[in-house]
């Protein structure tokens, strides 16, 4: 029988010889449960009962890589006496796979899709009792939750106009089955400033700053809270499930000690002043550069001529011929392009996505224009009542991309319940800014309509979906996808077109499918070599599902045969590979990447396969060739003379340009050392080498350039002198087996060596000099003093030493 | 001309043997000559207690001073030392200590030091007949070349000396004595040598002497030396001496001397001086000393 070990990946990893990791804890795990096939349940039950990490299966072995795969299970585990009808009817299939929660579940689902023998991929689903958020005020968010336990209906001289008909996000299912929100994702609420100290929502408010919520207003990072700034962030993000006040869509679940959402605040609006010199651009961008992936904008351009709430003829005709203005365009692309990103486009590692969504409200002049959320990039919000039609004032049109609650005037309970206090349950209740009216009832918390209300119902589902499936390879083209087409289009008014109502669940039920045809074969790709550097260019291939092919995976190697026998999933021994994604390219682009820095003088072999993002990969391109240049080591172009240093601390500057050159042009690295450092050391200071006098003698210091492939050394005399007075010189004192004479220059040179007594043991004329000294054995000399006469160039000098 | 060429020859490989490695014997100092009457005659008297017995005066004592070999590496040398007979013995005890220039040196924590020698030499002899006697001198002498080294040793002397008719001899070993060990252990001769002297003295009148003194070394290590003295004496009093010592390869090279002497109611004072050597040249040593 199969043992039901629980497979501890990250602690036995060491033991095969893989990178040992950190192991998660299970706050941070995920889940997945796969249905293998027979032949694969043989491969797994072969692991767990080996008690080994990996299995014979090497697309397996890959994905547990590449998910940091933690644990796997059996999902039912071996049943003893009933494990026979357990596994007659397949149980004994199913696994539960752990990995971490880093990764999105899309990037898991389709990873752990493609490898072969997996039959099926689900979701391990929260399952609990509905509950209800125990904020006191949720009772009044019909737009959260509508149990049609609100009286809404409105009445219009007399007659009824509309009722409650439920219209709500549909998010109360979504918080007990899949996340109330995640602190790794950041909105961006460009509008008035958000009110940081409120306390239902303080926590989830990136503080003000240089490089977090910033007043474009006043251009300094006093965020000023405003009411209409802080209704929508509340929406969005207001302390879930924390005994006070209203609800957030993603406000996480303050009682189980999970927070929700970020909120960077962008104040563009404060009191009547407006920030100036299209601040609200900046502001805008803002978000990408701080963190943020979601871009919250309920605000737009104004045609109200006469700023008495009504749109003249005038007007009308403006919001006709009015459009985007291109540094408008500039802003909003660049966040769609770059938010969750580096430099280069690439998703940042702690990015819950590639890429930004820019949110607007369409506008409440009840007209069929609305800039500038009709940029179509824009996901353009209307606003709807509780009867799911388009209120009153909401703009419309086919641009409108998707509706959500924005409430409406003038409900049943005006007048007739305390509760109410001059306004509609029919509106949106959410936060104040602290002490907005002292002389509300509700200090902190109030009822606002609008289709600036509607918007952040959108950005707080889209907040909820990038908590849950964003990650790693989670892009912005995913989550338009879900909450668009994941919306209700059940509503949907051909009247006054707002598109479907957002839904939450419906969002979160439509899911990722995984793509299924592999993208076309690269059949152009191009290989250079700069130096040992290989670049490869390719044809972006189309997908029949994908449109574009998600990346190329790169093969190569030194033999021809290891690279055929290979495949995206199976490497061959020698073989390396890379992976470049397609980003935001098209099919029909040329990208460039590089195969990294390889050996010189060295044949590889190249395969390029495409793949799409549920790691289906095209055939096998051409394989191609390409052979690296020779290198040429490091050539000395000036050898420097011997050093002559006096004194100890005296010292000497080269540079390392004057004594090296690369003749093909490589950059050279510099190590440098002394053979005997108690005489002369030699440091590197930038380009500069510095050669330190220790103590007199003589030595050598080695200068080695190295071309990152081949090195050359270059050895310097150096001669430390005790002083320049003394040019002849002897070594070393007291002396034993040897005595070192040297002088500065190469001379004709007289020494006599005598004894205490005056006889002369040694007596000789040589030619020698500091860098070629005289070195004479003097073992044979018996301990004591003797006198050494040295003699050239006309001078004379005498030295005592002893030998002992 | 057969000792000539002998001599030549013993030049030749003498001055090959000083350009291939070097080497030396131990505490040379053993064998200097500390006595400026003996150094201006060309350092030719045998310093040894077996003289002693035939000498006139009873008893003698005094102090000396050398500066030796100042044109290279001047030693200051000191002593002091007495001298007697009592009917057939003789006896002398004498001590000198030299100090050196100093010496930089590296390995004592770049300090300069004075480099320092002492040399003990106490001596016995006896006549056993009226003109031939025998001593021994032991000497201690101790080297110290820098603050954390130093060597010693001991060594005798041995001699049997006489006097007949006016001439004075002497013949016998100095300096013979166990190796002395370095510091890497390797052993080391003392200077040995071999020696024989003489000396005559001829009264020319009541006034006026003269005194010829010679003496061979043959070095156990490093070969012959040899030197010739004379003096002339007036009245007893005023001594002048002139003399020449070959060196060779010995421990005490070549030079030419010259000296005076004074001698006034048992007061002596003698004085010498080296020159006509590019080593020695300029060394000169002085002594005072009183005689019973």
């Amino acid at each position: 029988m199969v043992a039901c070990t629980k497979a501890e990946l990250r602690e036995t990893a060491g033991q095969e010889g893989l990178p040992a990791q950190e192991k998660p804890t299970e706050d941070i795990i995920k889940s997945a449960i796969i249905k293998v096939d027979d032949a694969f349940v043989e491969v797994l039950e072969s692991a767990t009962a080996a008690e080994k990490t990996y299995t014979k299966a090497q697309d397996f072995n890959e994905v547990i890589d590449d998910l940091a795969i933690v644990s796997y299970e059996r999902l039912y585990p071996d049943a003893g006496e009933f494990e026979p009808r357990t596994r007659r009817d397949g149980l004994h299939k199913w696994y539960i796979v752990k990995y971490d929660s880093s990764k999105s579940i899309v990037k898991a689902g389709d990873a752990l899709g493609a490898v072969q023998g997996v039959e099926k991929v689900s979701y391990p689903r929260k399952i609990k009792m509905r509950s209800l958020p125990n904020d006191p005020y949720f009772k009044w968010q019909w737009d959260l939750y509508n149990d049609l336990s609100l009286n809404l209906t409105i009445k219009y001289h007399g007659s009824i106009e509309s009722s409650n008909q439920g219209c709500s996000v549909n998010v109360v299912d979504v918080w007990d089955n899949y996340t109330t929100g995640s602190s790794d994702v950041i909105v961006a609420v460009v509008d008035e400033g958000v009110d940081l100290s409120h306390p239902d929502i303080a926590s989830a408010c990136v503080p003000a700053g240089s490089n977090g919520s910033y007043n474009f207003v006043k251009n300094n990072t006093k965020i000023n809270g405003g009411a209409h700034g802080t209704h929508v962030a509340g929406t969005i993000a207001a302390i879930r499930n924390n005994g006070v006040g209203v609800a957030g869509i993603a406000g996480g679940d303050y009682a189980a000690g999970i927070p929700g959402v970020k909120i960077l605040s962008c104040q563009i609006f404060d009191g009547d002043d407006i920030a100036s010199d299209a601040g609200f651009m900046r502001a805008l961008k803002w978000g990408a550069d701080h963190g943020a992936v979601i871009s919250q904008n309920s605000w737009g351009h104004s045609y109200d001529c006469d700023d008495d709430g009504n749109i003249t003829a005038q007007g009308l005709q403006d919001a006709k011929n009015d459009n985007i203005d291109d540094y408008e365009k500039s802003g909003v692309d660049y966040f769609i392009k770059y938010a969750g990103c580096d430099n280069d486009g690439n998703q940042l590692p702690n990015s819950p996505m590639k890429g930004g969504v820019v949110i607007f409200a369409s506008g409440n002049d009840n007209i069929e224009y609305g800039w500038p959320a009709n940029y179509e990039p824009i996901i353009a919000v209307g606003a709807s009542g509780p009867d799911w039609k388009p209120t009153w004032y909401t703009n419309y049109g086919s641009w409108v991309d998707i509706a959500a609650p924005g409430g409406d005037l003038y409900g049943s309970g005006y007048g007739n319940d305390a509760d109410a206090v001059g306004y509609s349950r029919g509106n949106i209740f959410n936060l104040y800014q602290t002490k907005y009216d002292p002389n509300e009832d509700y200090q902190n918390y109030g009822y606002m309509g609008g289709t600036s209300m509607a918007c952040p119902h959108v950005s707080g589902v889209a907040a909820l979906l990038v908590s849950y499936f964003g990650g790693v390879g989670f892009t912005n083209t995913e989550l338009k996808h879900l909450l668009l087409d994941g919306a209700n289009s059940n509503y949907v008014s051909s009247k006054t077109p707002i598109g479907p109502a957002v839904d939450a669940l419906g969002s979160f039920q439509l899911g990722i499918p995984p793509s299924t045809i592999a993208p076309n074969k690269v059949t152009d790709f191009t290989l250079t070599a700069k130096r040992r550097d290989v670049s490869i260019s390719w044809t972006v291939p189309a997908d029949a599902d994908d449109s574009k092919a998600a990346g190329v995976r790169v093969l190569f190697g030194m033999r021809e045969s290891d690279v055929r026998n290979s495949t995206p999933k199976s490497l061959a021994s020698g073989v390396t590979m890379l992976d470049f994604p397609t980003g935001t390219a098209s099919a029909g682009d040329k990208l460039n990447g590089e195969l990294g820095t390889l050996s010189y003088s060295t044949t590889y072999y190249v395969a390029v396969y495409a793949y799409d993002r549920s790691a289906n990969y095209s055939e096998v391109s051409e394989i191609k060739s390409i052979t690296t240049p020779d290198n040429h080591a490091p050539v000395i172009k000036n050898q420097p003379d011997g050093i002559i240093l006096y004194g100890t601390g005296a010292g000497k500057n080269l540079s390392v340009s004057d004594i090296f050159q690369d003749p093909d042009g490589d950059p050279l690295t510099i190590t440098s050392s002394s053979v005997n450092q108690s005489i002369a050391n030699v440091s590197m200071q930038g380009t500069s080498i510095r050669i330190r006098a220790s103590k007199p003698g003589l030595t050598k210091v080695v200068i080695v350039a190295n071309d990152g492939d081949k090195s050359t050394p270059c050895n310097i005399p150096v001669l430390v002198k005790a002083d320049a007075a003394n040019p002849a010189e002897t070594t070393p004192s007291p002396i034993t087996d040897k005595l070192v004479i040297s002088t500065e220059e190469d001379a004709e040179t007289y020494v006599r060596i005598v004894n205490s007594t005056g006889r002369v043991v040694y007596e000789t004329t040589q030619v020698f000099s500091g860098f070629n000294p005289l070195t004479i054995e003097t073992a044979g000399l018996a301990p004591g003093r003797y006198s050494v006469t040295i003699s050239y160039g006309g001078k004379t000098y005498t030295k005592t030493i002893v030998k002992i | 001309m057969r000792k000539l060429y002998i001599m030549f020859a013993a030049g030749l490989i003498s001055l090959a043997a000083a350009a291939q490695n070097p080497t030396s014997e131990a505490l040379p100092f053993m064998q200097l000559d500390y006595n400026p009457s003996s150094i201006a005659m060309g350092s030719t008297q045998v310093s040894s207690a077996a003289t002693l017995p035939f000498c006139e005066m009873k008893l003698a004592g005094g102090l000396s001073y050398q500066n030796y070999m100042p044109q290279i590496s001047a030693t200051q040398f000191i002593g002091a030392g007495l001298a007697g007979r009592l009917d057939k013995i003789g006896y002398s005890l004498s001590f000198v200590h030299g100090t050196g220039e100093k010496v930089f040196m590296e390995d004592a924590g770049s300090k300069y030091y004075e480099p320092t020698e002492m040399l003990l030499n106490a001596g016995l002899s006896y006549a056993f007949l009226d003109f031939l006697a025998v001593g021994v001198n032991v000497k201690y002498a101790k080297e110290q070349p820098w603050t954390n080294y130093s060597i010693d040793g001991i060594a005798a002397d041995v001699f049997v000396a006489g006097k007949v008719e006016g001439i004075d001899f002497a013949a016998g070993v100095s300096s013979l004595g166990p190796k002395v060990k370095s510091q890497s252990s390797d052993e080391f001769d003392l200077p040995t040598a071999l020696t024989v002297g003489a000396g005559y003295r001829y009264e020319i009148s009541d006034e006026h002497a003269l005194a010829i003194r010679a003496k061979v070394d043959s070095y156990l290590s490093t070969g012959l030396a040899a030197g010739a003295g004379v003096e002339y004496c007036f009245s007893g009093m005023v001594s002048a001496r002139a003399g020449y010592h070959y060196g060779g390869d010995s421990v005490l090279p070549t030079f030419a001397s010259a000296g005076l002497g004074v001698n006034y109611s048992g007061f002596t004072l003698d004085a010498a001086y080296l020159f006509a050597s590019d080593i020695l040249g300029g060394t000169f040593a002085l002594s005072a000393g009183y005689r019973f």
